[in-house]
């Protein structure tokens, strides 16, 4: 047991021993008899004060001192502390993409990684970022309960972990704030400073990649991770007349599984290609140069969903569709790969040159790659979203230690317990009146 | 006899007291024949003593023998015999009530109302045997209580029947009564005297002085003698606010005060010539009505 106010328990101490002390120096009035020689009595006083070694009226006493000291622990803030642990966590969660996740565990692995590095052993307090709701995880919640939304803000669900923050210090001696999120740049918003410097503390941020179902450390390195690793899902069949083409290697080794299937043909197009285009499928023609016919690059550099690949011999090719978007860009800002829908699927047009060597079997390649064999979803949906930069998650991350939950227990201006006692001590308080208007009896 | 506060059994008392006669303490006015020795000396039958004869004097009445032993004349005095209407004064004040059933459960003996009745219902059989008339005046609120003073058969049950239906309550004073009392009559004034002392005692006093024969009955519990032990807020019946602590330190001084002032009605009872009698319930009421009528009895012998 704790109490917030410990001044106000030292009171109602002191209340109490006067109440003992009034109860043992009562004022009574004694029992009536008719006497009609009362005349002859003294006229003195009818109310005598008389010092006793017992306490009069126990019941009474017993019954204003519960009432007093149960309204004295209300006020003070009591709380019961028997299973309070040493941390206590507030997990901000970013729902709006969860749809887009589908992979509900790297949330949950993310949230215990978190509560693993606080040494939290209780359930911490769900702040769904969505509408910025406080929501208490139970175990084994169903992940359907937390609702996507593309509302929120990185701000409004600091604010909504600093409201459940009093009520979680009762729990704990610390409060630790997590925030689990994929941290794309439209969750800061102008009040994201100020909102942040209204924590006391450090605050735990641990980036989830939404596509990967990974969750990453609090570091940059992790969100490079996350960046390359973005769009990789597909499976793409790779038609070559070529001899040991480098390009179905690549597609071998990082092709992975999608919905929707993709086909990379090395040589003219087909009306069977047109088909698979048109039925769906992503259809990447992806020419094999002839000699004299490419150009070389100062810079032989071409980027997709963020990631550069660097290679020798990556050379334009040929002339990029005009009419389709741009998918992959050359180091200019010029499209060197391009999609065009046809049908319900798409046919991308890639204006480079393979690199030669191992180039496209290193990582660097997997963002090209992963342009190409993406699913046609959307022509915008293929433009990767931009995230933090590594400043402002440090920034958000912040420096010190946790904080402490003396911080946060002045504000809990009432807690469940404080209601309960408050009600026992009206409940006595009743009872003691009704107790109080019964007739005395007889001394 | 045993007597309890809720009754009294006034059958047994009236056959304790069968055969007593209340004869008055003096001479009495001369009125119509009864049994006391009037003032008025006659020509009765009871020869009392020798006068000498004095002029005006009927003839008839000289001792014929004396004259001719004594050669003087003499005439035969005879004592005139006449009644004495008796009042019955009864005060049914609240204080009369004391004490309540509540505080006498468990007591033998009366309260001062049953007290008071049987003094009176005794006495009144005592007066009504000596062949005088006997009359009843209560003190009660809001209207008193009146039997005109009758001889004939039946009369004390009338008192007894007519103090029976009353129930003491409230204020009720005592000296209008006496005042309005016949003079020349017998006044029995049976209270506590708690209400209207003062009052009281002068009209006890202007009756006496008018001719009558006054007798005050002071009717006291032995709760009053002796309050009960303990710490209490006594109160006045007849005055609600008067409200006092009765403790063990103030019994001393409580009963020192009330014998003082019972010593005082006794005197100025004595000054005044009326008869002051003292009656405490735990008294028989058949011995208090014969202390009462047999100290008559000797002063009439006297």
């Amino acid at each position: 047991m704790s109490v917030v106010y410990p001044w106000l328990l030292g009171a109602t101490l002191v209340s109490v021993a006067g109440i003992i002390a009034a109860h043992l120096l009562s004022v009574r009035r004694p029992p009536e008899l008719m006497l009609p020689t009362v005349r002859f009595l003294d006229d003195r006083k009818v109310r005598a004060v008389a010092r006793a070694t017992r306490p009069s009226d126990r019941w009474l006493l017993l019954m204003r001192i519960a009432a007093l000291m149960l309204a004295g622990l209300a006020l003070a803030g009591m709380t019961w502390t028997g299973g309070r642990a040493a941390t206590v966590s507030v997990v901000a969660l970013d729902a709006r993409d969860n749809a887009a996740v589908g992979d509900s565990l790297a949330w949950r692995r993310a949230i215990e990684r978190a509560m693993r590095a606080t040494g939290t052993e209780s359930l911490p307090a769900m702040v769904v970022w969505s509408n910025g709701r406080v929501k208490q995880l139970n175990p084994g919640a169903a992940w359907d309960s937390v609702w996507p939304s593309n509302s929120g803000s990185l701000a409004s669900a600091l604010i909504a972990a600093r409201r459940a923050a009093p009520l979680l210090a009762m729990r704990a001696d610390s409060i630790a704030l997590h925030v689990v999120s994929p941290l794309r740049e439209d969750v800061t918003t102008a009040a994201l400073e100020s909102v942040r410097d209204a924590w006391p503390g450090r605050i735990g941020v641990l980036v989830v990649a939404p596509d990967s179902g990974r969750a990453a450390d609090d570091s940059a390195g992790g969100d490079a991770v996350r960046r390359s690793e973005a769009g990789m899902r597909s499976r793409a069949d790779v038609r070559s007349d070529i001899r040991d083409d480098v390009v179905v290697a690549a597609f071998a080794r990082w092709g992975g599984e999608a919905s929707t299937p993709a086909r990379v043909v090395r040589g003219a197009l087909s009306a069977d290609d047109s088909a698979f285009a048109e039925a769906g499928g992503a259809m990447v023609h992806w020419p094999v140069a002839r000699a004299g016919d490419a150009e070389s690059e100062r810079l032989p550099a071409v980027v997709a969903n963020g990631v550069v690949l660097i290679g020798a011999g990556i050379e334009r090719s040929s002339s990029v569709d005009s009419m389709g978007s741009a998918i992959a860009w050359w180091a200019d800002g010029s499209p060197a790969a391009t999609e065009q829908a046809y049908g319900e699927g798409c046919i991308r047009t890639v204006a480079f040159t393979a690199p030669g060597g191992d180039a496209l079997l290193d990582a660097s390649a997997r963002g090209v790659l992963s342009a190409l064999a993406a699913p046609c979803a959307a022509h915008g949906a293929l433009a990767q979203p931009a995230f933090l930069s590594e400043r402002q998650i440090e920034q958000l991350t912040g420096a010190g230690p946790l904080v402490s939950a003396e911080a946060f227990r002045a504000q809990a201006s009432t807690s469940p317990t404080a209601r309960w006692l408050l009600l026992a001590a009206l409940a006595l308080l009743i009872a003691e009146m009704i107790v109080r208007a019964r007739p005395a009896t007889a001394a | 006899m045993s007597a309890t506060p809720a009754s009294l059994d006034f059958g047994a008392l009236l056959d304790a007291l069968r055969g007593l006669k209340w004869p008055t303490r003096e001479r009495v006015r001369a009125g119509m024949p009864g049994a006391h020795r009037a003032s008025q000396r006659g020509t009765t039958g009871e020869f009392t003593e020798f006068r000498a004869y004095r002029q005006g004097d009927d003839p008839r009445r000289i001792d014929w023998r004396l004259l001719a032993r004594s050669d003087r004349a003499f005439v035969r005095v005879t004592d005139e015999r006449a009644w004495w209407p008796t009042w019955m004064l009864v005060d049914a004040s609240g204080s009369m009530a004391f004490p309540p059933r509540n505080q006498s459960a468990t007591s033998a003996v009366p309260d001062k109302w049953t007290m008071a009745r049987a003094l009176t219902i005794g006495l009144a059989a005592a007066a009504h045997a000596t062949g005088d008339p006997v009359g009843l005046h209560v003190a009660l609120r809001p209207d008193g209580r009146r039997l005109p003073a009758r001889t004939r058969r039946g009369t004390v049950q009338s008192i007894a029947a007519t103090l029976d239906a009353i129930v003491p309550t409230g204020t009720a004073s005592l000296a209008p009564l006496i005042a309005r009392a016949p003079t020349g009559a017998r006044l029995l004034v049976c209270s506590d005297v708690l209400g209207d002392t003062e009052a009281v005692l002068v009209a006890l006093a202007r009756a006496r002085a008018a001719g009558s024969d006054v007798t005050l009955v002071h009717v006291v519990h032995p709760l009053e003698l002796d309050p009960p032990r303990g710490t209490w807020l006594a109160f006045d019946p007849e005055q609600d606010h008067v409200r006092r602590p009765l403790t063990a330190d103030s019994v001393a001084a409580y009963k020192r005060r009330f014998s003082a002032w019972r010593a005082e009605i006794a005197r100025r009872c004595l000054a005044c010539g009326a008869k002051h009698v003292e009656v405490v319930c735990d008294e028989p009421p058949a011995h208090a009505v014969r202390r009462i009528a047999g100290s008559a009895m000797r002063g009439a012998a006297a």
